[in-house]
């Protein structure tokens, strides 16, 4: 069993992915669609997540 | 099996998890049960060939989502419960080699994400009523397996450190009308005896009270109470002073440091916790670069640690070792 999430906010999306193991425990997999700082230090000002 | 006993002298709930005793030791790093499968390889406990971070439940956890009865019955003065609670392992990376200060702060700002979406799905779960995201780093302090790695217990109590820290910060607000971390952090800022590192968002300095030699606190200059409460720029901060306090403790003796990284964090058991202050706490057990600092009698028996070093002295030592923060 697999399941995927995005979440996004400004300091770039963060995608998660759920398996469930043989012996019935979950294991998430995160990857990243990461901003370079710069970016990030223009956008992210004064706000919150 | 686990379960767990209450403590009538202290006043506290321990856990006995039997199946613990056969956990992984210390295993050689072609047989790392933390490392990716690869093919042709044997399989390790994470199914894939490649990963940036994983969180996943614990193989040999000390708390279950399901746990089973426990062994024995309550009997009067002793109370015993089911071992409910769920135990992470958060994989940083991939890399067998590295460690948290040995990667680029962006990954460790990736971390800082992980935490806190694990702390933010964690404190759902009904039962559960502490989120403690903590780090075992080196056989000095007993890790059994070498891959960079930290974890997450989700308690079904709020565990005694914390529920003292609540106490004193809860006497102290009582008392002046004033948060003791937003004091302290004043007090260490302005003074800058025992600062070791600081940005914009957060102070790291060895606390006054320091047990360990090398003892590091890291706070937030804001009064917050959980990761959940931080800005965008404030979790790039975090991520940012954890680099900077970790490079220095592994310039220090030129190895990699060891030590235990606590998370302290407000409960997640619907209180208000407004007395309460986000901070990080490390205990380094090197005194130095040859010596270990145990607990023996006065610390284990008596509960009162005998620090061998000045706080002002260290914080010297470990303050020339800090450089700037590089992004890429």
């Amino acid at each position: 069993m697999s399941s995927e999430t995005e979440l996004n906010d400004e300091q770039g999306a963060m995608h998660h992915r759920e398996i469930t193991l043989s012996d019935g425990r979950y294991m998430i997999f995160y990857t990243f669609d990461v901003q370079t700082a710069r970016e990030d230090d223009v956008d992210d000002q004064g706000e919150d997540v | 099996m686990s379960e767990l006993r209450y403590n009538p002298l202290l006043g506290e709930w321990l856990a006995t998890a039997t199946h613990r005793q056969d956990r992984t030791f210390l295993p050689p790093a072609d047989f790392c049960p933390l490392c990716p499968t690869k093919p042709g390889a044997f399989p390790t406990e994470v199914p894939e060939q490649d990963y940036d971070i994983v969180a996943f439940e614990n193989r040999f956890p000390s708390l279950k989502r399901y746990p089973d009865p426990p062994a024995v019955e309550p009997d009067g003065v002793y109370a015993v419960e089911p071992g409910i609670g769920v135990c992470e392992v958060i994989l940083y990376s991939p890399d067998h080699q590295t460690s948290l200060a040995a990667e680029p702060v962006e990954k460790i700002h990736k971390l800082v994400r992980v935490w806190r979406h694990r702390f933010e799905e964690l404190e759902k779960q009904s039962f559960v009523k502490y989120v403690f995201i903590f780090e075992n780093k080196g056989e000095a302090v007993g890790v059994t397996l070498h891959h960079p790695h930290g974890q997450i217990y989700a308690y079904p109590f709020v565990p005694p450190v914390v529920a003292k820290e609540l106490a004193q910060t809860e006497l102290y607000l009582a008392k002046s009308s004033h948060c003791l971390l937003c004091d302290i952090i004043d007090k260490e800022t302005l003074a800058g005896i025992r600062m070791v590192a600081e940005n914009d968002s957060f102070a790291a300095y060895i606390p006054f009270f320091a047990r360990y030699p090398f003892e590091v606190h890291i706070a937030s200059k804001k009064h917050l109470q959980a990761l959940t409460d931080m800005t965008a720029a404030e979790m790039r901060d975090l991520a940012a002073i954890l680099k900077q306090v970790l490079s220095a403790y592994d310039k220090l003796f030129s190895r990699s440091f060891p030590y235990i990284m606590a998370i302290h964090q407000r409960p997640s058991d619907g209180g208000t916790y407004e007395h309460y202050h986000f901070h990080i706490e490390f205990y380094p057990p090197m005194r130095t670069a040859v010596k270990l600092k145990y607990l023996a009698g006065s610390e284990a028996g008596a509960g009162m640690f005998i620090n061998d070093t000045l706080p002002e002295t260290k914080a010297a030592e470990l303050r020339a070792l800090v450089e700037p923060v590089e992004w890429k």
